[in-house]
């Protein structure tokens, strides 16, 4: 518990360092492309009726494309740990994973319109293949002798599965999920920064436009803050379902 | 009656490679039989075959009388490393073995706690095995494999990984062990010593591929005193003779 206390404490230490070094350039700076903090925060306050919208509206969208991603590439992934299961993955890995997945965006907004079906599965997909990609190494690595142990004990192939093989991707899985978090939300600004009017993507994009830099600093700081809550949601299921490291 | 009956058993794995040739040897009941041999002679791949993991490719491995074919449900297995799963509690690997038969969560709990208890485990329930010392993970791993209540008992260098004076400690608990439950053992090791001091008969094997040399009859094994005992001794020096005598 002590330690989590000192965590939190260093958590607010390096916030206050980042928001006074913010506060020192904006001072020296001396432009309205980089208002201070305080200026930001309070026009965040002022506005944050219609920011919480977007921003839920966003968030949505992320959540769903990763739960989405993570509910299909972990099975896949584990099942790798399976050699002829691999063989047949493995090929289609390796080919579609280095494709810049971003540069198909005309072609998925064709497919499935300009709504959220067309972010979510471009996000989605991007999310997939890093947690693929992951699962699949960790499963490819796991120690024979694991499995042997288990088995001698009468185990099934579920058993296998549920006891060795998914414990031990876990951590990388999750250290996979904690990658993915950055890149979704890269990938939902990009995608929300064009034909729509909703979302944290389209609030910056249309302050921009108009110039009104606190309220694009206010959008971006939304932005940082959805992409906080996430890591943190992460730390707290690493947390209970990774003990074992930990300690 | 022979409990374990090795005959004439072979393995080429798939790539190829020969690990063992015509190796028969059988363990009566309540017996204690030791391979002993160079690195890479095949002593895995011949337990791996008992234990139902791995197919022989020639021959027929027996059990209680049945030819081995999946992971027999009276024996236990215990592997020199990574036996114990480091997500797992000690209490939740020692239970394992017991829901995996289907035992109930909350029953399988209660066995595993007493057998924690007999091993000098208890208190010990909710670490990870990593927080243990070499020495206690060994020991959670006797008390999974005696969870399921084998009547044979398995082991690949379970020693190998510990410090001598742990290790010491643990032959003489395992000797205990053999002696008070009455269990098969068929153990392999590298080490003269324990081959000695631990089974009454002792298979020597060739370099690879595998084939018994000799069969050697230690008859005294069997008590804690024998370890110092020149009759023990003498036994060492035959043993290592025909081990190095190849
Ligand atoms: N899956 C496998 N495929 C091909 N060859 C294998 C395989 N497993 C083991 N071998 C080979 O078979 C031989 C016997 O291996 P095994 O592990 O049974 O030896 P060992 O006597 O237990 O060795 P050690 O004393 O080092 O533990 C070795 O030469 C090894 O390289
Ligand atoms: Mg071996």
């Amino acid at each position: 518990m002590q330690r989590s206390e000192e965590k939190r404490w260093s958590y607010i230490a390096a916030g206050a360092v980042i928001i006074t070094t913010w506060q020192i350039l904006a001072y020296f700076v001396d432009s309205p492309a980089l208002p201070s903090p305080c200026v930001v925060l309070l026009s965040f306050i002022n506005q944050l009726d219609k920011i919480a919208v977007h921003m839920l509206i966003s968030a949505y969208r992320v959540v769903y494309s990763i739960l989405l991603a993570l509910s299909l590439a972990v099975p896949a992934g584990l099942f790798c740990y399976e050699g002829r299961i691999d063989r047949f993955v493995a090929p289609f890995l390796y080919l579609l994973y280095p494709i810049p997945h971003i540069v198909l965006l005309p072609l998925i907004i064709l497919l499935f319109g300009i709504g959220d079906l067309s972010k979510i599965f471009l996000i989605g997909m991007i999310v997939f293949f890093q947690i693929l990609m992951a699962t699949r190494d960790a499963a490819r690595n796991i120690d024979a002798y694991y499995v042997y142990s288990l088995l001698s004990l009468g185990a099934s192939r579920k058993d296998v599965y549920r006891h060795v093989i998914l414990p031990a991707c876990l951590p990388k899985i999750l250290t996979a999920l904690r990658i993915s978090v950055g890149t979704a939300i890269a990938v939902l600004f990009f995608a929300e920064s064009f034909a729509t009017t909703t979302g944290l993507g389209y609030l910056i994009m249309a302050a921009w436009s108009k110039a009104d830099y606190v309220s694009l600093y206010a959008g971006i700081v939304a932005m940082a803050l959805l992409g906080f809550s996430l890591y943190m949601a992460l730390e707290v299921i690493e947390r209970r379902l990774c003990r074992w490291i930990r300690q | 009656m022979a409990v374990l009956e090795a005959v004439r058993l072979g393995m080429i794995y798939p790539n190829g490679t020969r690990a063992i040739k015509d190796v028969s040897f059988s363990v009566e009941k309540g017996g204690s039989c030791t391979i002993i041999g160079p690195s890479g002679c095949g002593k895995t791949t011949l337990l791996f075959i008992f234990s139902g993991l791995l197919k022989s490719t020639e021959g027929k491995a027996i059990i209680e009388g049945k030819e081995v074919t999946s992971p027999p449900k009276n024996a236990a297995l215990i592997l020199q490393n990574y036996g114990l799963f480091p997500w797992k509690t000690v209490m939740e690997n020692v239970a394992l073995g017991l829901e995996i038969r289907g035992m109930k969560k909350g029953r399988a709990r209660n066995a595993a706690r007493q057998i924690l208890e007999r091993l000098g485990l208890e208190g010990f329930e909710n670490y990870y095995p990593k927080q243990l010392s070499g020495g206690m993970q060994q020991r959670v791993a006797f008390a999974r494999a005696l969870a399921i209540k084998p009547r044979i008992m398995l082991m690949d260098e379970p020693f190998s990984s510990l410090d001598a004076l742990s290790r010491e400690k643990l032959q003489n608990f395992l000797l205990e062990l053999w002696m008070k439950e009455r269990l098969t053992m068929l153990l392999v090791t590298h080490s003269v010593e324990e081959a000695v001091f631990l089974s009454k008969k002792i298979v020597v094997l060739s370099p690879r591929p595998g084939r018994v040399i000799r069969v050697i009859e230690n008859p005294m094994a069997g008590r804690k005193e024998y370890r110092s005992m020149e009759e023990f001794f003498e036994k060492c020096r035959e043993v290592r003779k025909s081990v190095g005598a190849i």
